[in-house]
């Protein structure tokens, strides 16, 4: 089974490259019956990823522990969804999953695009030439099929801080995200090449980038939940280089999903949109190879793995190519138009996409300080939490203006009186929930701004969905039956309303991070420690042994106000099985008002305790938040109701 | 240029400055110098009262807790030389021997004392672990 | 039995790939860049509904919508003709159809109507007169 898989592998980068050469020949040419091969050969990729991929997974099942890899992460004891989770966990398994989600994304593009004549030979072989890098990493430097010499009884096992649901959806998720943004890219440079520099590629990719986006947004939103639930320090978010590495693409991709549809309705910022593009999909490599190499945080990790350069030419190679193809192209692609006012919806799109591309490029060089500095003066300087949220911070703020003006916003020029008309009830609404935060005892300046702002969005977009109701009642309908037409017939305007609540509750989370409490203590038994409105009483703790795990428990009883609300048991665990590794299981008690999170720092010989508790407000609206998101996604995905469309075609033929 | 792409311009020159300015500010208040055992010990006289961020391996058999007082010493080495290091706080799940970590805090000549602790499981892949003072 | 398997992938693989070129390919031979304009009608149509829907969810005054809607009918793109708005439209669709008319066409060879971009027609593959 094994050989299968690595022929499969190696089999892949050759199709890969001839998918990538093939097509271009055939469209230089003009000889369609190459491309049509070279199209074939994104199929033929699909299948033989799709044939690796089962192989490994074969081996992880089957505890083939003479497969280098599936012995240095995965052991007998391991579950079936953690062996599963192991074809992820290490380097060369990644790059086979990045590959082979690019191979059924590249083969679905071409399947469902094909029809774009012009465009999908280069967009094809952008990539196929993508895939061929990847297996190339694959097939000679990081092979998961490679063998031992003599096959150990048992694997190493997976390390036991990666046993935890987190570790199940967040890097495939985050993967396929970054892969996503691949298509959209492809098809980008397709544009470029044969100059078709309207917005037909946007249109067409417009799903894909959608569903990038998405990924990208979960991606991010596992990895929170993740290190807020399991890592256990209290927080949700450290500015690391791996999360930024994470973030990065998907504030381009945020931009650039915003800025296509100025492209689409006006024309104008057809140089933006490709810009945003090319930096999106680079950054989402650049990620991938951030995670991977550990470039930033030990020089070591770069120098001894052969990855790092390599990738990092790759990323070089793919940033020169597009800029430079950009640029043979800008004189086609300026705007015919011009921007008619600043007061307009198009000139908001235009703030916005200034901000994201401002928060990327200050987490950028945040993130790649030390490399820079050390060019530079010699000496490595990193920066820390504080700088990236200075920056981001106020740019939280000011994009949540921008959500709850920009809905209000006529596109070319608005009228001025009418704004300011608009803004009253959204406006007033702000003001009558600042008050209510005040009398709630939150004082905190920056989450009092942004709280306020998230009232003023929703205000404003429950406005604006209000009255595009009222003018639909206007033909007959029911209030009921205006709102569904209402979504139906414009789903992206609407769904992109809906994911915009959905942020809104996401920041407002994040903003109860700025007004929490935290308190250590240690405790005897019946000692207690009270924090805000709770109490608790340290009852007693022990250790005890579970499988390979040491536990040790501690035991608090929880009052609130004086009455009993809860038990909890925050332990930390020793994991025997992989050396002596340390887990600590933090106990959160979650209320749509705050968590209360509890840490056990450690338990001394004489049963004493060493606690630290926690306070996060608003931290369950960040979950609901991104439920939220979701939704609104799925309605931004839907097409525009069918109704309308036949309508529309039934006139046009009546007309004819 | 006309009207309205000035007063674009202006506005988007006002937010450049304003980012500016802010950037500067959390650089200024978050900068620490980041360097490894060997490098912090060779520059040892001008780094005092520096913020630094010190990078390098734990020290096996080096580690000695207070699980109830929450202190934590240990050395920490880049492979030839150490030096120790002394940290109150909750301690990450991925701090054992030999384990990867980063140390923000200053160096009085002697011992470090850091107020941050950032451990790193030796598989590049997991996200780091962080563990904060109070 | 492994053996089997792999001959077989590299079997299955060079069908697929190897096969298209050795017939004459279905594929459409490749056209250079579009002509322009041929959005146009659709463009101006769509950005008409907006304004009026603007306009009735209270953003603009009636003499900004009106000044607004001239400028959007009196100047669409390259290759076509500017548009002659009566002076109520009150309904979008109207406008829409109005402006979409100009450029309809039907295939020489069968006839169907054609999409406004074609370049080949969907029924039938004959190349569309006039646009390269």
């Amino acid at each position: 089974m094994s050989e299968i898989g690595a022929l499969a592998v190696v089999m892949a980068f050759v199709v890969s490259t001839y998918g990538t050469v093939m097509p271009l020949l055939g469209a230089g040419l003009r000889r369609g019956e190459l491309v049509h091969s070279g199209l074939r050969a994104v199929y033929a990729n699909a299948l033989l990823l799709g044939v690796a991929s089962t192989a490994f997974l074969y081996a992880l099942l089957t505890r083939d522990f003479g497969n280098a890899y599936v012995a240095g992460y995965s052991s007998r004891d391991l579950g079936f969804w953690y062996t599963l989770s192991v074809f992820w966990a290490g380097q060369a398994g990644s790059l086979l999953f990045w590959a082979a989600v690019l191979a059924a994304f590249s083969a679905l593009a071409v399947w469902r695009l094909g029809r774009l004549r012009e465009l999908i030979p280069y967009a094809a072989a952008t990539l196929m030439g993508t895939s061929a890098f990847f297996t190339m990493l694959l097939t000679f430097v990081s092979s998961p099929f490679a063998r031992l010499p003599v096959a150990p009884a048992d694997g190493a096992g997976l390390n036991p801080l990666l046993q935890n649901a987190g570790m199940f959806f967040h890097p495939p998720t985050q993967y396929l995200g970054f892969v996503g943004t691949a298509v959209p890219f492809a098809f980008a440079v397709a544009a470029l090449v044969t100059r078709h520099l309207d917005d037909e590629w946007i249109r067409a990719t417009r799903r894909w980038t959608l569903a990038a986006w998405f990924f990208l947004s979960w991606g991010l939103i596992f990895g929170m939940m993740w290190a807020y639930v399991e890592l256990g320090w209290g927080g949700f978010w450290a500015w690391d280089p791996v999360e930024n590495a994470a973030l990065l693409p998907w504030l381009t991709a945020t931009a650039f999903l915003h800025s296509v549809m100025i492209q689409e309705k006006r024309d104008l910022l057809k140089v933006w949109n490709v810009v945003l593009i090319i930096l999106t999909y680079v950054l989402a490599l650049f990620g991938t190879f951030l995670t991977r190499s550990g470039v930033l945080s030990s020089v070591h990790a770069f120098a001894t793995s052969s990855i790092g350069p390599l990738f990092f030419l790759f990323i070089l190679l793919v940033l020169g190519m597009s800029f430079g193809l950009l640029l043979t192209r800008l004189g086609a692609l300026r705007s015919q138009g011009e921007l008619d006012s600043l007061v307009s919806r198009e000139s908001g799109f235009l703030f916005n996409n200034l901000i994201f591309i401002g928060a990327a490029f200050a987490v950028f060089i945040g993130t790649v300080f030390p490399i820079l500095s050390e060019a530079v003066s010699g000496m490595k300087i990193s920066v820390g939490p504080p700088f990236f949220n200075q920056i981001n911070v106020p740019i939280g703020l000011t994009l949540l203006v921008l959500m709850g003006v920009c809905p209000l916003l006529a596109w070319r020029k608005a009228s001025p009186g009418h704004l300011l008309r608009s803004l009253a009830v959204p406006g007033v609404t702000a003001v009558a929930g600042a008050v209510a935060l005040l009398a709630a005892g939150i004082r905190q300046g920056t989450a009092l701004a942004a709280l306020t702002l998230c009232v003023f969005v929703t205000a404003a977009i429950i406005q604006d969905v209000h009255r595009g109701a009222m003018v639909r009642r206007g033909h007959g309908e029911t209030y009921a039956v205006a709102l569904g037409r209402l979504v139906a017939r414009n789903p992206r305007r609407y769904g992109g309303y809906v994911v915009h609540l959905g942020i809104i509750l996401l920041f407002a989370g994040m903003a109860g991070s700025a007004f929490g409490t935290e308190r250590d203590a240690v405790l005897a038994r019946g000692q207690t420690v009270t924090v805000n409105q709770y109490t608790l009483r340290y009852e007693g703790g022990g250790t005890y042994t579970r499988g390979e795990r040491i536990i040790t428990e501690a035991t608090l009883t929880v009052f609130e106000n004086g009455r009993l609300l809860t038990i909890m048991r925050p332990q930390r665990n020793v994991h025997t099985g992989r050396d002596e590794q340390a887990m600590t299981e933090v106990a959160i008690r979650t209320t749509p008002r705050e968590d209360l999170y509890v840490i056990l720092a450690g338990m001394g010989d004489d049963g004493r305790v060493n606690l630290r508790v926690i306070i996060n407000p608003l931290m369950m609206w960040m979950w609901i938040g991104a439920g939220v998101l979701t939704l609104g996604t799925l309605i931004a995905f839907w097409p525009q109701a069918a109704a309308a469309a036949q309508t529309r075609s039934r006139r046009l033929a009546e007309a004819a | 240029m006309s009207r309205t792409n000035r007063k674009i311009l202006a506005a988007v020159v006002v937010f450049v400055l304003a980012g500016a300015y802010l950037a500067y500010n959390g650089a200024r208040s978050s900068m620490a110098y980041y360097l490894t055992v060997g490098e912090l010990l060779d520059r040892a006289a001008g780094m005092r009262n520096a913020d630094v961020r010190l990078s390098g391996l734990v020290s096996a058999g080096s580690i000695a807790r207070d699980a109830i007082a929450g202190t934590l010493a240990f050395d920490v080495t880049d492979g030839t030389r150490r030096l120790p290091v002394r940290y109150q706080g909750v301690v990450p799940d991925a701090f054992k021997d030999g384990a990867e970590v980063v140390v923000e805090g200053r160096f009085d000549g002697q011992t470090f004392t850091a107020a941050r602790l950032f451990a790193k499981c030796p598989s590049k892949f997991e996200p780091e672990d962080e563990g904060e003072d109070a | 039995m492994d053996v089997v398997a792999m001959v077989l992938l590299v079997g299955v693989v060079g069908a697929i790939i190897l096969t298209p070129l050795f017939r004459r390919s279905g594929f459409v031979s490749l056209a250079g860049p579009p002509a322009p304009g041929g959005q146009a009608g659709r463009k101006t149509a769509d950005a008409l509904a907006d304004l009026a829907f603007d306009h009735a969810t209270g953003k603009l005054t009636d003499d900004d919508y009106a000044a607004l809607r001239s400028k959007v009918a009196a100047a669409p793109a390259a290759s076509a003709a500017p548009l002659s708005l009566p002076a109520e439209v009150v309904d979008p669709l109207e406008a829409e159809i109005r402006a979409a008319r100009r450029l309809r066409r039907s295939c020489a060879g069968c006839g169907t109507a054609l999409p406004q971009a074609a370049r080949f027609c969907p029924a039938c593959g004959t190349p569309v007169e006039g646009r390269r």
